[in-house]
Formats: C-alpha cells, structure tokens, sequence
C-alpha cells in the first residue's frame, strides 16, 4: 500500500484578485523506503506538494489518501493525531523553539504521546545521539551553528518514529560541509532504518543521492523518475497531464 | 509546557512587563478597596452591633420591627414574654447576655426650645458590657438621668449638664404623658440620619414616659457575630414550640435593623462590583493584547507546532499558561504592595470620615489572605478564560469574512400626533365665596364647642388593638380657648391640657412648669388633642368649595380646608357640611402628602341655649384611623352648658396651681 497517494490533486489560492493554481491536478504516491526529492524551479509548487502530504493544508479538489485513509474524511483531531504519528517534518529554517533546548526541542513533539518524561527524555536523547548532538543537548538553538540546528531539527523529525519524513529545503541555509553531513545522515536513516523521506529541494548535492526526484514545472508533475541510487519502487499513479520518466 | 510557557515570559521581557504593571494596578486597586469594602463592613456592623446597642439577635412580637414604631402598645413584649426570651436564650450556646430595649419617640424640651427625640431605654450595666466589645469608641451608658446627642442638645438651646428636660409623648394607653428627668451626658448613635435626634434613657425612665412594663425587644449579645444566623434560627425554633407565632427573631443585618448597614453594604457591594468589573476588564483586554501580539510574534512557532501534530486548542493553551503566569506575577506583586500600605497606613494612623457614622474613625483596611486568595483566584479564573478565547481564535489562524453590520434599529418615521381640544364647558353652578364659607364654618364651630362659653362633660372611650381604654374630661370654653382637666381613671387625675391663642400646653401633678404641645404633638392619640376641645376651622382653615354631595342620604356641601396657620392640627381636612343645617357631618383628616389620617362623624344630639336660641350641639363624635378601622375613639359629649369661666382658667401661669 502507498504511504501516501495523489489522485488529481489541485490547489489554488487567492491573491487579492488573482487566483494561482499552484498544484494542477498531480497525481503522485510515496512508497514505504522511498528517497525521493521533489525538485523545480521557485513557485512550482514544491512547498505546496509537501504541505499537502504533510496534511498541513487541504487540497482544492482532488484526493489525498494516507495509508490508504483519504485526508478529507479526517476531522481535525484525526489529523492532529496523523501529523503526530505519521510525519517528521524538516523545515528549511530549521525552526527550532528558540527559548528550549536541543533536548528540549527534540521531546517536544513526544508530548503529544502518553508516554513518560523519563521516556521522552530517553528518546529524545537517542534521537540526539544519532544525529551525533549528544554533547550538545543543553545548548539552545542560537548556541548551536546552522548545520547543528539542522540536525537538531532531523533529532526532533525522527523521535516520534514517523513512517515519513518530509523536508523543505533542508540543506538550503546549510554550507557545504553541513549539508553533505546532513545527506549522508538522512541517507543513512533511509538505509538503515527504513524511514521514508520526502523533500523538496534543487541542491545538487542532495539530489545525487536521492533514488527518485519528482520534478515539479508551473504545478504540474513533468517527471517522476528513478535515479542510480533507487531503492524503492518507482510506481506513478497514472496522469493524463504528467510525464513520467 | 509550563516550562516552555515561563521560558516565553522573557522573549519580549518589556511587553511581559507591561502587562504585569498593567494587571498588578488593577489588581492592587481591587484588593485595596476590597479591604476599605471590609473595613467600612466591620465598622458599619459595629455601629449596628455595639454603638447603637443592637447586639447580635433581637427578638421582638410578631411582626414587631416593622409596626412598632406605628403601634408600640400592641407589638411590645410584656413581662411574661421577656422572662421566657431571656430564659429560652440562656439555654442555647453562645450566648452571652441578653437584655430588654424599649424605643420610642416624643419632643424633648428644654426652657422654650423644643424638638423631636427618637429615643432608646437601655439597661446601663448591658449597655457597658456590650460596649467592650466595640472596636468603636464607646458612649457612657445613660445613668441616672438622659444622654442627648450633641446636636440635638443644640437644638435644645444646648441646656446645662444636670439641668432638667421635660420628655413629653404618648403612652401606651395613647394618651398624654410628660416626665422631666437630667441632662446627664452626651453620646452618638452613629448615624448622621438620626444624630440630631438619638436620646439614650435608662430603661425604667423609659418606661415611665410611655406608661408601660413592656418593651419593645430583647436584644442579645454572643461571642461572635458569624454565629447570629445560627443562633437566630435555633432560638426562633425553640420560641415557636413554647409560643406559636408569637415572636419574631432577627439578626443585626435585618433591614429594619440594620439598615444603615444594609443600605451602605448594598451601595459599597455594588460600586465594587462596578469597579471589580472595569478593573477585569482592562486587565483582560490587556491580556487579551499581550497574547494577540504574542500569536502575531510567534506564527512561525505556531506553523511548528501544528506541523508537530500539536492541537490548536495544545497550542492556546500555551499561550493561556503564559497569561495565566503573568497573572500570577501581577497578583504577587499587587499583593505584596497592598499588604504593605494596609501596614503603612495603620502605622500613620490615618483617620477617615465613614459615610453616615458621626466621628472620625481610624482606618484599619482589613484584607484577610482568604479574601486576597479568593479575589485572586476569580481575576486568574476570568483572565484565564478570556486568554482562553483570544489564544483559540488567534491561533486557529482563520480569517473569517466579518459579517456586514446589520443595523439593529431602523428609525421609523415620526408619527404626528394630532391633539384635539375639547372646550369643556361644564354647566355653571353657583360657587359661594370664601366669605359665604367662612360663615358656614363659624356655625358649625359653634356647635362644636369652637366659639363663645360653655362647659361639658366629655368621655372619650379608644379601641386599640393593644387595649380599650376611657378617659373623662372636664372641659371649659371661652371665646377660642378651652381647657381640658382629666377626672379619670383616678391615677391621670389632675392633668390638664390648655388650648390658648393657637397653642397647646400640657402640665400634670409632679412636673415643674407645664409642657408646651407642638402641632405634630397635638396628633397623638385616637382621638387628637386638638380634637378634644375648641375647634375653630373658620380661623385656622382657608376654604374652598369642591361641589355638592350626598353623604348617607344627606344634602352636603363639600369643602376642603387648607390649614392657615402653623398651629392648626392638621394640613388639610375634607369637610362635609349639613346644606341645610350648616352642621358638620364628616370630616376627613388629611396628611401633608393629601393622604387620609383619620375619619370623624358628629351627631349633634344636644341642645344649648345660645342667645335665648336653643341651638344644636354635638353629642358624638367619632373619630377612626384611616388605614386600621379597628382603631377608633368615641367623644361623648354630656352636661353641655352656656357658662362664663373665668379667664385665669385658661392662663398658663396659673395652669400648674389649678
């Protein structure tokens, strides 16, 4: 079963008396495993596509189906509840809550699970520990430097054990160091855990070792492709108006 | 989350700091008045309590506080009555004393000034006791003589200290009575109302003014005030199974009691109530700002959270938290402030003038950590909730389209009212002027005694609720001026009432000089003095004519009598005269305010030879209370003569050697 399904997803919004079709009837799954970047030019809807699979905002018209449930049907305690369990999400500011700690801002999200502060705490440190900021993790977030902060916000993405991790530009305020480092972490996470991430990106350097790239052009999928690295199945719901590779 | 939110507190320290002073000022307002609210409390309890000699629970007859004052005779506890009180009371706890009270008003005179006193007899050893208690300063209690308000004994021509005042009133038996008794001291009661009145007399002195072993109430005295209610009701309980519906047992507080307490209570908890809800409201809209400002800052944060699976409701409560701590921050502070200018201002000793409570009294605001505690908890509570709603919409992030103002009223167009005038022109009747009138009414004085000489005899037989009682007179007229000399019941023997040139003097066996009887004095009674003797409408009244009426079958005219002068008894009688006799038939007594007093019917069954004329003469008249018919006297007038008193008869020199 797909993680996640597009069926004729369109999203518009309004601005002022302009109406922008950002997404224009994409059709789209994410596997279970799956590496896959979603990249394009800026305004092709990329951030919108991630929104959309995070449950972060809701379609115009079309079908968003998340193991198999279709979002539509969800009231909002429903996808609260999906967003905590299913999801990690990367920000491209990482956006850490600047008055807690790196500790902190990775037992954050554990507070919505029934679980103890012991627990949190013992999660949230192995969370740290993988991403390698165990030293760091009374420090705040203006203490840490822009790669740490990243990978803080990975710790924090991956606590929770989500089925997906979806990623917006997360290399994009990092240099080069720090972004290889980040590729490499996310990678190995994928590799070895199974963690299925999705992101938005047209870093090169990311996008060398993504297994899939979906490629975004004015909102509408142009291609869908497997790169070298390709691990997971390459399976594209069919599309009247995308190409796929 | 606690955590996150006290952390948040210091993102934007002046902001948080801002609304604390904000919020702390409102709150330091409310609790420093709430304390002057508890103060002015205590202090209008002790007045009630202890000043004006209350005590904690009152038992009076049935329905007592509210028709004493208009039938004293009838609603007062008679010995048998205040043992088994004093005896029920004893038996139950927290009782501490308890003691008989007896009220009443009257004039008080004092060489030629006179004015009106509202009096309370107490027991000077209750009184001393219950005063200790009093956070007030206390009053000697009255012994051996009569405690007078300072105004009031400036209204008396301020009289020497152990100079004699004469105390003039009705007794219980609705007549007459006079004592003298000395000026012994001076006291407050309290009340700014009545401290141009407040007289304090020992009980038995009381007593012998008004005639009566009875009292007006039992009062007693507990341990402690939040014990009244309790008591009340056990006591009220226990006096109903010995005597069913006989006693009425109130607290302090009662509203005919304590109504100078519960009228500025009333006032004081509705301006607070005023203030509570301006000050929360300013302290919630600051809130309610702090925390759209703080949504504003922190959407991005909001965006996190939510994207973390973190509720809407999650993510208000966040913001509520942090409502909630700078609340809490407020009330420390406001605490702390009004807790050290409560011990400020007892250190310098500030004095304050209460509303209604004569002297300056040392202000003490009172603000028990319950009271701070509680007053606290409902400002978070509101706050909270308000934070609550503001967070919740703010953070949902939804921009609903603002609905178009639909206007609540429409203005109507104004409606022309058109107004028609109906020239009314009743049939013209013959109206007789004032001097026709004037006429009418000198005959009808005539034969009620008003002009020219007589003797008679006159019994006045008076139904009360309290008690039948007859008096007979002696009576003696001489060209307006009459003198009334009691004959019996033995024991009112010797009194005298002397009408002379509009005024009224009252003298009795043991008084030093005779008693001069106000306008208002000369009501008292069934059967007013100034209805016992010489009746001049035709000089004291103006007339004027309001038609033709049958009254019980008889041709009448129908006049209204305005008072002319200060003297006469009442403001203004309706009066029905015989059209063919030019008798007097009925009367209606009026008040100032034009309400009815007292109705009187006179049968004219006696004959008097008036100018070699035999002349009608009343022989009945009867004269009823207005709003109690029960009540009602019957003046029988016998032995009507044409005579020539002499004129030292009716001279208040010799009155006191008749």
């Amino acid at each position: 079963m797909n993680l996640v399904e597009f069926e004729s997803v369109t999203k518009r919004y309004r601005l002022g008396e302009v109406e922008v079709t950002a997404l224009d009837a994409v059709n789209f799954a994410v596997r279970r495993g799956d590496f896959v970047a979603i990249t394009g030019p800026s305004g092709s809807g990329k951030t919108t596509m991630l929104n959309l699979i995070g449950c972060l905002d809701s379609p115009s018209s079309g079908e968003i189906r998340v193991s198999g449930r279709p979002v539509s049907s969800l009231d909002d305690h429903a996808l609260d509840q999906l967003r905590s369990r299913t999801y990690g999400i990367i920000f491209q500011n990482f956006n850490l809550v600047p008055v807690l700690t790196a500790l902190e801002n990775v037992m954050l999200p554990l507070h919505l699970h029934k679980i103890s502060q012991e627990e949190r705490r013992m999660r949230a440190c192995a969370a740290l520990a993988a991403v390698g900021l165990t030293r760091f993790a009374d420090f705040r977030p203006d203490q840490l430097s822009g790669g740490q902060r990243q990978r803080v916000a990975v710790a924090r993405a991956l606590v929770t054990e989500p089925k997906l991790i979806l990623a917006d530009e997360p290399t994009a305020s990092l240099d080069t160091p720090s972004a290889l480092s980040l590729v490499e972490l996310m990678k190995e996470l994928n590799t070895e855990r199974r963690v299925t991430f999705v992101f938005s990106t047209h870093d090169q350097r990311l996008l060398q070792h993504v297994s899939r790239v979906v490629e975004l052009r004015d909102g509408k999928l142009s291609a869908d492709r497997p790169t070298a690295g390709d691990k997971a199945d390459t399976s594209v719901l069919p599309s009247k108006d995308s190409e796929v590779a | 989350m606690w955590s996150m939110a006290f952390r948040n507190l210091y993102r934007d320290r002046r902001r948080t700091l801002a609304t604390i002073i904000a919020v702390s000022a409102g709150l330091f307002a409310v609790l420093m008045f709430l304390g002057y609210i508890r103060f002015v409390e205590s202090s209008l309890a002790s007045v009630v309590i202890y000043r004006d000699a209350n005590a904690h629970v009152q038992v009076y007859r049935k329905d007592g506080p509210e028709q004493l004052a208009a039938s004293p005779a009838q609603y007062s506890l008679d010995s048998a009555e205040q043992a088994l009180i004093h005896r029920t009371a004893a038996e139950l706890t927290h009782f501490v004393r308890a003691s008989n009270q007896l009220m009443g008003v009257g004039m008080a005179q004092a060489d030629s000034e006179s004015a009106v006193f509202l009096a309370r007899g107490v027991d000077p050893e209750f009184e001393t006791a219950l005063q200790q208690h009093s956070p007030l300063a206390a009053s000697p209690p009255p012994r051996n003589g009569l405690l007078l308000t300072t105004q009031l004994q400036d209204l008396l021509g301020r009289p020497d200290k152990g100079s004699y005042l004469q105390l003039f009133g009705a007794s219980y038996a609705n007549r007459m009575n006079a004592i003298e008794a000395p000026l012994t001291g001076d006291f407050s009661t309290g009340i700014e109302a009545i401290e141009d009145k407040g007289l304090k007399a020992p009980l038995d002195l009381l007593q012998s003014l008004y005639d009566t072993d009875a009292v007006s109430r039992v009062v007693i005295q507990l341990d402690d005030r939040v014990h009244s209610g309790a008591f009340r009701n056990q006591l009220a309980a226990a006096l109903e199974r010995q005597q069913p519906g006989r006693f009425e047992v109130t607290t302090w507080d009662h509203p005919q009691i304590g109504q100078l307490y519960t009228s500025f209570m009333g006032f004081f908890t509705m301006v607070f109530a005023f203030t509570g809800i301006v000050v929360f409201t300013i302290a919630l809209t600051t809130i309610q700002h702090t925390v759209a400002m703080n949504v504003a800052d922190r959407t991005r944060e909001i965006g996190i959270l939510r994207s973390l699976g973190f509720s809407r409701g999650r993510i208000a409560g966040l913001f509520v938290r942090e409502s909630l701590l700078t609340t809490l921050a407020a009330a420390l502070v406001a605490t702390a402030l009004a807790y050290t200018v409560i011990a400020a201002l007892a250190l310098i000793g500030v004095q304050t003038q209460l509303p209604r409570i004569a002297e300056p009294t040392a202000l003490t605001l009172q603000l028990p950590p319950t009271w701070a505690i509680g007053a606290i908890a409902c400002a978070c509570a509101g706050i909270t909730l308000g934070a609550l709603l503001t967070a919740r919409k703010r953070v949902g992030g939804e921009v609903r389209p603002g609905r178009r103002g639909v206007p609540l009223t429409r203005m109507l167009a104004s409606a022309a009212c058109l107004l028609l005038a109906l020239p009314l022109t009743a049939p013209a009747e013959e109206v007789p002027d004032e001097e026709t009138m004037r006429n009418w009414l000198k005959q009808a004085d005539l034969a009620r005694g008003g002009w020219g000489s007589y003797m008679w005899k006159l019994s006045i037989h008076t139904e009360d609720p309290a008690g039948a009682t007859d008096t007979d007179y002696d009576i003696a007229v001489r060209n307006g001026r009459a003198l009334a000399m009691t004959t019996a019941p033995r024991r009112y023997r010797g009194e005298k009432i002397l009408i002379a040139s509009r005024a009224m003097w009252y003298a009795k066996p043991g008084l030093r000089k005779p008693i001069s009887i106000s306008p208002q004095q000369r009501l008292v009674g069934e059967a007013a003095n100034g209805d016992i003797a010489a009746t001049q409408y035709a000089r004291d009244y103006t007339p004027e004519y309001l038609g033709p009426v049958e009254l019980d079958g008889i041709p009448c005219h129908k006049l209204k009598l305005t008072a002319a002068t200060d003297s006469a008894t009442y403001e203004a009688i309706i009066y029905y005269l015989d059209r063919r006799s030019r008798l007097g038939v009925r009367a209606e007594f009026l008040t100032a305010s034009g309400m009815p007093l007292k109705v009187a019917h006179f049968e004219y069954g006696n004959r008097v030879q008036i100018n070699g004329e035999a002349r009608l003469f009343v022989s009945r008249m009867k004269i009823v209370n207005a709003n109690f018919p029960e009540r009602y006297s019957l003046l029988q007038y016998d032995q009507v003569i044409p005579a020539d008193p002499p004129e030292s008869l009716f001279s208040v020199d010799t009155l006191m050697t008749l």
